[in-house]
């Protein structure tokens, strides 16, 4: 590979590293500041002798730990490089994309959890043929002006009820949305996500063709009540807002029969989770990232697409969701916890590494199959793709030391069956195919080329993957959208699940499809009103590590004023 | 290439041919009746553990969650009941409630001078009940009304705290770590799924019913991961049934002599590298694999007409190099890391799957990260092959982790006297084909000689 | 030990390397003589002099139920003796460390009876009884296995083969237990492998050339042999992965092929 330092990840890593990336050695090494090269390590020190010094408790003091006890390791003993968000001008430390330490990262997680979704039809059925009432847009509209209320604690039928400060609840309200036009346009335009104004007229008409005449009921629960209770409240809070404002807004009796319909229509009969209950010995509820389908990741970003020119842009925001998702939150802090796994998952999206490899890998699919999602699904396909981006990417490291630097550990590993993966995706169109390239680049093709892989447990998925994925037996198989982290053989491990879900993200891009999985959560995500932005998942991302990510759910209204 | 006759030949732990061209359906878990006996055994069974339930009512121990030791005591809960003393009237009223005819298969037996009871309940009541755990719930509230009669307790004397000596903290958690167990601790509640029952004893367990005997342990274990298998609807298909049966027969019960042999050939200077050359040579003399193409380098390129035995042969393989090298070390620690190398190395030496397919490295690969590291737990004895990390290889694991723990001279902490007690407490009245399992497999396989193709 | 060979495709250097550490007769050079006394202090389990210390009593006084395989399996000294089961770990050098985790992994597969171990991206580790792990240790640490600047001994912290190199061309270590003694152009351990401070340093020899190590290696590298003209490895790889995913819906798939 000839030295080409105009490629974007390159050159950032020449302005982060100010050196030449073909060095291979580091003239400073052990001289680059400890902990005080990093600006946040600094704060963080500062900061934490204060706390110290007021709760009488040591904690934090990494220094003291290191150098004065002589426990552990010295930090910084290497260059502690800074990092730019892909895609925007967002240099930061990687403490910043911490999920404890970004406010953005918390949101989106709490913005897709919070989300309750329900179909209308069976509470208007019950309304129409149980009661013999009239459901009309006026009615309609009545009862969301309603829901809006109950949604954030507001009374309707009882008198003796608490109800809750909006100022806690401002990010709580519901909106709806059909693939009726007729419907759509009758319904007062503050409740409606507006399916023609929130896609490309093409994605429009799939969609309102896949969500059909239904009204879809979307509820964003106040992202403070997640906080304070767990996911599995989600759907009952919604369930008790949404029947006692049918029950108020259709002037009907609290306590007759009927009512248990509509109690049923919202909780179960049609509602839609976002995480199903897991396994008992995940030991997680409801509307845990445990239970979420992989196929809602292409559903619930929105980036606009490139295709049929670029897939790297829609996908691109897809593994920046999904490794937060999978790799950053449930196995880096839920599994772990502490100081967690930030810096392999984030490597996904910073750099603009992706976008740089991706563009290699869609020339190449072009130049060997003609058009994007037009090779063959076959393994002379899936083997040649993962052939050639694992060449690819190896050249990379062997060509400049300071990437191999980046990607420490097991980085390279996933990195390199990342752009497997994505190249197998986006040159058939079948996320299948990316899968397997995926696991057949790290259990075979990389680890022979250069005999190792990644931590101690990087490998265990990928061998078993290679003969589960397609299988019938009761533990494997299905489609990969449908799968998640409750899948016996993925859960345990830090990488084994975003490989799969990126590969469903850039084979439906590859395919120009308007959903993955269920077009109700697509247009459901739609919605210009969450706090989370999920056009721009990165940049919302680089917001939060600039500390201007301003985030729902606080408890400054109801806490001394400082 | 050999034809798929699949008659075998079957040899004892001692290298001793048993049971000579047998045809493998005679082994089958569908069939066998020493295996069937074996499953009803464990189905049928229910501990209870007397001693325990009396100190539990006796200091008020009641409902402790950890897995062991305890952290519970409830002031006011103490009821002093001699129940080890009285285990006879208690296993008396268990008896008649339990059995359903007079005379019919119903077993209480006392343990230990009334510390312990081991109850078969009647082919009956397993033949009414709808999962794994009726039995054991059967024995539990019978002993429960059993202790209550025997002492005259009233609802005003504390029958709910016999309840939980009995139960745990059971249904407030979903879990029953009282004094009643079963030879298969599977309880609906904790297990991950359908078709698991099977596997959910610890490796330890094992261990313990086999009294550390390495081949009829690994034999035991065989036997309950592939009746697993046609539980879990994963040996459903010819093909699949025949892979389970021969998985069986050459890694389980020592068919051909195919795991004494290469042990034989190894035990003195052979390494895992050996056996993998071994059991190359071996597959190719049996005609079980033959050379597909000659690489310009001159590496062979080896095909199966039958990928069934041949993965029969590599599961045998997996288990001699576990018996090389962890019984070289007598420390069963690198049993992961002994089937992540034989796998790894033997794919690449022949161009042939490696054991299941990959599933058994890529298993044996996160059993050996999480059995190390700070992200996991416990050595080898404490797992079961129903645990997240361990299901996924479909039979050919959880053997080769109970030779290792046999083999094991003492160096695990978590070892089969301190998680499996009570199996190496009550082994003495287990049949012989739970204790002895390869020998009563192949008499109850001769049986079978002559009625099977 | 059983000499044998086992197969590995390929014919160019790498693979040939890689064939000398799967054949159980090779016998790598040896580049340094080290004492016994200095392996165990780099090894930091117990004083030089001292007794092995024991995990269970000796097996000849063990009362064990009778089991033919166990009578069979010839057991290490070591596992004889009772010992407690020890560490050593190595990192090796993403740039040109002789035996990369995989490699040194099998190799440890090929060769010894009685271990354990597990490899990482950048460290492996092995775990025999204590007097056998000794043996093993000076092996791996007097051969052309352990070059003193790419291969180091560290329990903890471990990170560091993928980094850049130091000036003096040697691998990072953020505890420092080595250092480059620019006088006599040796490497000179000041730490244990659990980073203590040793009583004195122990010099484990001079850093290979670049061209040493590129005669050595058995990882395929763009810029001295690419893993793409890996032939006939790469023939086999496809191979393996088709069948994996064939034989996984149903074994009799891979039936003939």
């Amino acid at each position: 590979m000839a030295i080409d330092k105009t490629k974007e990840h390159i050159k950032v890593l020449e302005k982060t590293f100010k050196v030449e990336p073909t060095d291979v050695i580091d003239k400073k090494l052990y001289q680059h500041g400890g902990t005080r090269q990093s600006k946040r390590k600094s704060e963080y020190i500062e900061f934490a002798n204060r706390i110290a010094e007021e709760r009488g408790i040591p904690g934090y003091d990494p220094d003291h730990i290191a150098l004065e006890l002589e426990v552990g390791v010295p930090l910084g003993q290497r260059f502690l490089e800074p990092v730019k968000i892909s895609g925007t001008d967002v240099f930061c430390e990687f403490e910043d994309i911490h999920i404890m330490n970004n406010a953005a990262i918390q949101q989106m997680i709490d913005d897709i959890f919070r989300t309750a979704i329900v179909c209308l039809d069976l509470p208007h059925r019950v309304l129409i043929d149980r009661y013999g009432f009239e459901v009309t847009p006026e009615s309609i509209n009545t009862y969301l002006e309603t829901i809006n209320h109950t949604m954030v604690g507001g009374a309707v039928a009882q008198e003796h009820m608490c109800e809750l400060h909006p100022g806690l609840c401002a990010d709580g309200y519901v909106q709806v949305f059909t693939g009726n036009d007729d419907v759509a346009d009758s319904i007062d335009r503050r409740f409606l996500i507006d399916i023609n104004r929130e896609f490309t007229p093409e994605k429009a008409a799939k969609l309102k063709e896949g969500v059909k005449k239904s009204l879809w009921q979307v509820g964003r629960i106040p992202t403070l009540a997640l906080r304070s209770m767990d996911g599995g409240a989600i759907h009952r809070w919604n369930a008790m807002a949404q029947t006692m404002a049918f029950i108020s807004s259709y002037h009907l009796c609290a306590g007759e029969a009927a009512i248990s319909d509509f109690v049923y229509a919202a909780k179960h009969a049609q509602y839609i989770w976002m995480g199903t209950p897991p396994f008992v010995s995940k030991a997680r509820g409801h509307n845990s990232i445990v239970g979420l389908p992989m196929g809602y990741i292409f559903d619930i970003i929105q980036h606009e697409s490139a295709m049929p020119d670029d897939p790297v842009p829609v996908s691109s925001e897809g593994l920046a969701l999904e490794v937060i998702l999978f790799f950053q939150l449930y196995y880096g802090q839920m599994m772990i916890g502490t100081v967690g796994a930030t810096v392999a998952p984030a490597t996904h999206y910073v750099n603009d590494l992706y976008e740089s490899r991706g563009a290699h890998l869609v020339d190449w699919i072009r130049e060997k199959y003609g058009e994007i999602a037009s090779a063959p699904m076959d393994w002379d396909t899936i083997h040649d793709c993962a052939t050639e981006a694992t060449m690819h990417c190896l050249e990379e490291y062997d060509t400049y030391p300071l990437l191999p630097e980046h990607h420490w550990g097991l980085i390279h590993a996933i990195q390199i069956s990342i752009a497997a993966g994505a190249c197998a995706a986006w040159a058939t169109g079948n996320p299948m195919a990316g899968s397997l390239a995926s696991h057949h680049s790290m259990s075979l093709i990389q680890k022979e080329s250069i005999l190792r892989t990644g931590w101690g447990g990087q490998e265990s998925t990928h061998h078993p993957a290679m003969a589960i994925m397609t299988s019938v037996l009761l533990d494997e198989g299905l489609p990969v959208e449908l799968t998640g982290l409750n899948v016996p053989f993925r859960s345990p491990f830090a990488d084994s699940q975003h490989f799969t879900s990126h590969n469903v993200v850039a084979a439906h891009e590859a395919r120009m499809d308007a959903w993955a999985l269920s077009p109700v959560v697509k247009v459901a995500f739609a919605d210009p009103h969450l706090v989370f932005n999920f056009r721009d998942v990165k940049g919302t991302v680089a917001k939060g590590a600039l500390r201007e990510f301003e985030p729902a759910g606080e408890r400054d209204i109801i806490r001394p004023v400082r | 290439m050999k034809s798929k006759s699949d008659i075998i030949d079957l040899y004892d732990e001692r290298g001793e041919l048993i049971a000579e061209k047998i045809p493998l359906q005679a082994i089958s878990p569908l069939r066998n009746r020493a295996i069937r006996d074996a499953i009803m055994t464990f189905k049928r069974s229910a501990i209870i553990n007397l001693k325990k339930a009396e100190h539990a009512l006796r200091t008020g121990a009641l409902g402790s969650e950890m897995g062991i030791g305890e952290d519970c005591q409830i002031p006011g809960c103490e009821m002093d009941l001699d129940i080890v003393a009285n285990a006879g009237a208690i296993a008396d009223r268990i008896r008649e409630w339990l059995q359903v005819e007079e005379g019919d298969d119903t077993v209480v037996e006392v343990i230990d001078n009334g510390e312990m009871l081991f109850v078969l309940v009647p082919t009956r009541r397993v033949e009414m009940g709808s999962d794994l755990a009726n039995p054991r719930v059967n024995v539990g509230i019978a002993a429960a009304h059993a202790i209550i009669e025997a002492f005259g307790l009233t609802p005003f004397t504390g029958t709910e705290v016999i309840k939980s000596a009995i139960f745990g903290r059971y249904p407030q958690s979903i879990t029953t770590k009282g004094a009643l167990s079963g030879l298969i601790p599977a309880w609906p509640p904790t297990v991950d799924g359908v078709g698991l029952n099977f596997r959910t004893n610890m490796v330890n367990d094992i261990v313990a019913m086999t009294n550390k005997d390495t081949l009829n342990g690994a034999a035991l274990s065989s036997i309950l991961e592939h009746v697993a298998m046609f539980d879990s609807g994963d040996a459903i298909h010819p093909a699949y049934e025949r892979y389970h049966l021969l998985g069986l027969a050459y890694q389980g019960l020592n068919a051909d002599n195919l795991v004494y042999d290469l042990v034989k050939e190894n035990a003195v200077d052979g390494t895992i590298g050996s056996v993998i050359v071994d059991l190359i040579n071996r597959a190719a003399k049996d005609d079980v694999i033959s050379v597909k193409e000659t690489l310009p380098s001159g590496f062979k390129i080896y095909k199966t007409d039958d990928a069934s035995l041949w993965n029969a042969y590599v599961a045998a393989g997996q288990l001699v190099s576990v018996i090389i090298n962890c019984g070289a070390m007598r420390a069963a620690q690198g049993v992961p890391a002994s089937m992540v190398e034989f796998n790894d190395m033997i794919k690449l030496a022949t161009g042939l799957p490696d054991i299941d397919y990959g599933r058994g490295l890529g298993t044996s690969i996160g059993v050996s990260f999480y059995s190390h590291n700070i992200y996991g737990g416990a050595g080898p004895g404490a797992f079961s092959p129903a645990n997240p990390l361990l299901r996924h290889c479909r039979g050919f694991l959880a053997p080769c982790f109970v030779a290792a723990m046999c083999l094991d001279a003492g160096t695990q902490m978590f070892n089969t006297e301190l998680t499996s007690a009570t199996f190496l407490r009550i082994r003495d009245i287990l049949p012989e084909e739970v204790k002895k399992p390869i020998k009563s497999v192949a008499e109850a396989a001769l049986e079978l000689k002559g009625t099977l193709r | 030990m059983k000499q044998f060979q086992i197969p590995y495709p390929g014919d160019d250097a790498v693979a040939n390397k890689r064939k000398e550490w799967l054949n159980a007769s090779f016998s790598p050079k040896k580049i340094r003589d080290m004492s016994d006394e200095d392996i165990v202090r780099l090894l930091g389990h117990r004083k030089p002099g001292t007794a092995y210390s024991s995990v269970h009593p000796p097996l000849d006084e063990l009362k064990e139920a009778q089991d033919p395989i166990k009578e069979l399996v010839e057991p290490t000294p070591g596992a004889k003796a009772g010992d407690r089961i020890r560490y050593i770990q190595f990192a090796d050098s993403r740039h040109l460390a002789p035996l990369p985790p995989w490699m040194r992994f099998r190799m440890y597969g090929v060769r010894l009876r009685g271990f354990d171990s597990l490899a990482y991206s950048g460290r492996t580790l092995l775990e025999q009884r204590e007097r056998d792990l000794d043996k093993t240790s000076k092996f791996l640490m007097e051969t052309e296995i352990f070059d003193p600047a790419r291969v180091a001994l560290r329990s903890i912290t471990v990170h560091g083969f993928s980094l850049r190199l130091d000036e003096d061309g040697l691998m990072f270590d953020a505890r420092r237990r080595y250092i480059f003694n620019k006088e006599t152009g040796e490497v000179e351990y000041t730490k244990t492998q659990q980073s203590v401070p040793l009583e004195k340093r122990i010099r484990v020899g001079r850093p290979m050339s670049e061209e040493d190590l590129e005669k050595v290696a058995t990882l395929y590298r763009f810029g001295v042999i690419s893993p793409r003209d890996s032939d006939e490895l790469l023939k086999v790889m496809k191979r393996i992965g088709e069948l994996r995913v064939l034989g996984g819906l149903r074994p009799d798939l891979v039936d003939g092929r």
